[in-house]
């Protein structure tokens, strides 16, 4: 009984210290859970609970907000349409303004396809890659991170981290974190975006770094000392030697070599990207990659 | 329920942001509704409650930030409240004007504490000038943005019924 009692003793103590100081003690849980997490995810990386959150749950959110902007959008657009038609009646003839409206419309519908086209060159000359379309539902509220959400369009498709993403102009970035048809793209404008890439037909290999510069569409690419220097307009095309993208996709063009920085062993020449999130709509995520 | 429509309605707000202002192009302008509902947070609850709420509200945040590093917004959220609830005992920060400076001045002291804690978490941290260049646009915005959006809030808060917040001084 006696040694029983010694036992609980101290539990019972911790519990009332517990109890009388519960309050102070959930503030401090408070302060120090999110700092356990920063900790963790800087560690080892995204968690697979987080991004199920993050993505699932608040991703949809976003998803659920972005199809209603989408179709409010299209209500307000034919609004406009109307009351735009309806003034131009008093001037013009309405078989003319059908017309006009027609001719209008069937220029969206060809930018559109041209885009949807491209897209599906794109996929028709890179056989070797598996790829599943994807819509841009977000992009990045804070000025910190280079990253878009993307919902993927094709059902029962597994996305992992890492996977590429392009357009049909080039290379956009990789998927940073994925969960139940929703994908975080970390752009290669994103500070942490590394690509190993060559220079086309001259064979000069470099990697490209993202500035993280909101103000600027560049990246950065780093070259060694000892490779002759690279002129204005040159292709940069991925290289495959970080094994993450496909080899030959289109990175961007070296503008103002004159510019050119001494970087450590480094040159450092400006590149502007070859794809460009803003206005595109519809993606690719590269599932695999073939041998 | 008076805490479940601040977190609701900062949800919404932040989610709309994320998708509208995108396809509008005034990303870099978009306000920093999670601070805001912290400031006014602070001002008019009693301290616990408050304080849970904020950092509720910093974890959305963080989900919401696609890229984000989940846990920097629900540690700023949460000191910042006891600043602001520190502030609120000694003067009335919901004037506007007050209340525009003050935001403006956290604004930059969280971009401090990003700069803190990506050195401590992250393996590529970025530069304080970069951070604060970066969150300037938004800085400005969310400041002007805040008296407009805690008289919002203050409205919503009189139509309710089962309000009980701390009497604004």
């Amino acid at each position: 009984m006696h040694r029983k009692s010694l036992f609980l003793a101290p539990i019972l103590i911790l519990l009332e210290f517990v109890i009388r100081h519960r309050l102070v003690l959930s503030v401090m849980f408070f302060i120090l859970l999110p700092l356990v997490m920063m900790y963790v995810q800087g560690k080892k990386g995204e968690s697979e609970l987080g991004s199920a959150v993050a993505l699932g749950l608040f991703g949809r959110v976003q998803n659920a907000i972005s199809n209603v902007f989408d179709a409010a959008s299209d209500i307000f657009e034919e609004y406009v349409a109307l009351i735009n038609t309806k003034k131009e009646n008093k001037a013009l003839r309405e078989e003319n303004e059908r017309l006009l409206g027609e001719a209008l419309k069937a220029k969206q519908i060809a930018v559109e396809n041209e885009q949807l086209r491209k897209l599906l060159g794109l996929k028709e000359k890179r056989r070797d890659l598996v790829l599943a379309p994807a819509r841009v539902i977000g992009a990045e509220i804070s000025p910190f991170f280079h990253v878009v959400r993307v919902v993927i369009q094709a059902d029962d498709t597994k996305i992992e981290p890492g996977m590429p993403v392009l357009t049909h102009t080039g290379l956009l970035g990789r998927v940073l974190r994925a969960s139940s048809g929703l994908a975080d793209v970390m752009l290669l404008t994103d500070r942490k975006s590394r690509v190993s890439v060559e220079v086309l037909g001259k064979g000069i290999l470099g990697v490209a770094v993202g500035t993280g510069k909101a103000d600027e569409r560049k990246i950065k690419m780093q070259v060694s000392q000892a490779e002759p220097p690279i002129e204005a307009g040159a292709t940069i095309i991925t290289s495959g030697h970080d094994r993450v993208f496909p080899r030959g996709i289109e990175v961007g063009y070296v503008v103002q070599p004159e510019n050119r920085r001494i970087v450590g062993p480094f040159v450092q020449y400006d590149v502007v990207p070859a794809a460009n999130v803003a206005g595109v709509e519809t993606l690719l995520v590269v599932l695999k990659q073939g041998d | 329920m008076r805490y479940l429509y601040f977190l609701l309605g900062t949800l919404l707000f932040m989610a709309l942001q994320s998708t509208i202002f995108r396809a509008l192009g005034f990303l870099p302008y978009s306000v920093d509704a999670p601070l805001i509902v912290t400031v006014y947070l602070a001002t008019t609850t009693n301290l616990l409650a408050g304080f849970y709420c904020s950092v509720a509200i910093g974890l959305m945040a963080d989900m919401l930030i696609p890229g984000a590093l989940i846990g920097l917004n629900m540690e700023i959220m949460g000191l910042l409240f006891f600043f602001v609830y520190a502030l609120s005992k000694r003067m009335n920060v919901l004037r506007p004007l007050v209340l525009t400076v003050l935001v403006l001045l956290l604004s930059v002291c969280k971009g401090f504490l990003v700069f803190i804690f990506g050195i401590l978490f992250l393996k590529e941290p970025m530069s304080l000038l970069t951070i604060l260049r970066l969150s300037l646009p938004q800085m400005l915005t969310t400041s002007i943005a805040s008296p407009l959006i805690t008289l919002a809030l203050s409205h919503v808060d009189r139509h309710r019924k089962d309000h009980s917040f701390r009497t604004l001084r």
